[in-house]
């Protein structure tokens, strides 16, 4: 799916599985797999797309969207999901951060954030797939994941995202300054070169993007081949 | 025959799907009944989570008492992530827990050694292998696997690390005494040099 400001624009590839086998190929170092339907009618739907999707993916499958109970969690990893990423309910129920970690550990939680820039020029966070503002502060929220048990970040932006002008520096440093669990950047890249910002301007443990992958054959070794260029610490192609 | 040990925790799926896909003929299960592991002439120990409450799961399905017995017999056994952790004399995961004492050696925090690195240690990292073996078949030294963990294993005997990664301090990251192996890395999720490492395992 393409996106801009978390709008969906068109879809890129109506299986999947197409996008999954080419990434594999082209050395991608992980994956994140997100159901993003507007109602919880397609979850199983996307049980089913991730089971197959796992038999071909041999690098770490994270996988999130609706996940709201313990039980669905299980059933994703159950079904090749290696990490679980949560964003809109562990907002709403801060606990469920600690019940899925104490259950699977911090390694397999990702807390996802969407930033927005408020009125008063602030990062606050926004969930809901973006339709709704909150008042919390991004970089709060992010401490408070945290400390009840994420073992990463997946940091948004919502005005960055689809915009082709790289990450949301600011956003994304002020983040990984505040906490020491690993910060993984999305949102906003076009060129290799956003990439190595997140690396280097923004601190990110990790970069991420999806829109840009899908545009080219090679896309992930010719980004990798960049990063190393540069003089970053990536998988060795 | 290839068992995986299920004790309630864990993505077991991701070493399935690894092992069907370097060898499709070959029989693997995941297995939940300790008494069954003596049909398997190899065996997985998988794991993810906390140390204590992975113990305690195992000692309630009797795999602890069970796995000790085939080892003895010269079963094969391949301990990943927090699977090799367990292999451990203890873990000190919070507080002080037992391991299954199978590779004499500690399992400590990352923290311990230094206060301003980013745990888990998650991501990419290269394994310097420190010897030959048949696991090791086709893997060059400093290749890359995929960690994800926040303690990692003390090996008291040098004369059992197989290889080591680097992150803040060297650790070892491949363990083997007999027919004992563990990895704190995925390679299951490693790609191909992962990939080439299960097949190694199921070809032992």
């Amino acid at each position: 799916m393409q996106s801009i400001k978390f709008k969906h624009t068109n879809v890129i590839h109506y299986d999947p599985i197409h996008a999954i086998n080419s990434f594999n190929r082209w050395a991608v170092d992980e994956m994140v797999i997100l159901n993003v339907s507007r109602d919880e009618s397609l979850k199983d739907t996307f049980v089913k797309t991730l089971n197959r999707i796992s038999t071909e993916c041999f690098v770490p499958l994270a996988a999130g969207g609706w996940i709201n109970d313990l039980e669905y969690g299980r059933t994703l990893l159950l079904n090749g999901a290696d990490k679980l990423v949560i964003n809109t309910y562990p907002f709403v129920n801060p606990a469920f951060i600690s019940t899925l970690a104490q259950r699977f550990g911090n390694q397999c939680i990702v807390v996802s954030v969407d930033s927005r820039l408020n009125e008063t020029g602030e990062e606050v966070v926004a969930i809901d797939r973006g339709r709704q503002m909150t008042n919390m502060r991004t970089v709060e929220w992010a401490r408070k994941a945290e400390s009840l048990g994420a073992g990463e970040l997946f940091i948004n932006s919502l005005d960055y995202d689809g915009n082709r002008k790289g990450y949301n520096i600011s956003l994304i440093r002020s983040i990984t300054e505040a906490v020491s669990i690993p910060v993984i950047a999305m949102g906003g890249v076009f060129t290799w070169k956003h990439l190595a910002e997140g690396i280097i301007d923004a601190k990110a443990d990790a970069v991420a993007a999806a829109n840009i992958f899908h545009y080219t054959e090679q896309s992930i070794k010719k980004a990798k081949r960049y990063l190393l260029d540069v003089g970053l610490n990536f998988r060795k192609l | 025959m290839i068992a995986i040990i299920d004790y309630g925790v864990g993505n077991l799926k991701s070493i399935e799907n690894a092992l069907r896909f370097v060898s499709p003929t070959l029989h693997t299960d995941i297995v939940r009944d300790a008494d069954k592991l003596k049909q398997y002439p190899k065996i997985i120990l998988p794991g993810v989570g906390a140390f204590s409450n992975a113990m305690r799961k195992m000692k309630e399905y009797q795999f602890d008492s069970a796995l000790r017995e085939e080892v003895k017999k010269g079963k094969y056994l391949l301990g990943i992530c927090l699977g090799m952790q367990m292999l451990a004399t203890k873990s000190f995961e919070y507080g002080e827990h037992e391991g299954l004492n199978l590779i004499e050696g500690e399992v400590s925090h990352f923290s311990k050694i230094a206060k301003k690195i980013r745990v888990p240690h998650i991501g990419w990292n290269e394994v310097h292998l420190l010897r030959d073996d048949r696991l090791l078949r086709g893997i060059a030294t400093g290749s890359e696997f995929y960690f994800t963990h926040s303690y990692y294993f003390r090996c008291n005997n040098s004369g059992y690390v197989l290889g080591v990664t680097e992150y803040v301090v060297e650790f070892p990251s491949l363990l083997n005494q007999g027919n004992i192996y563990g990895v704190q890395f995925h390679p299951e999720k490693s790609q191909e040099s992962g990939l080439k490492m299960i097949k190694n395992f199921v070809e032992l």
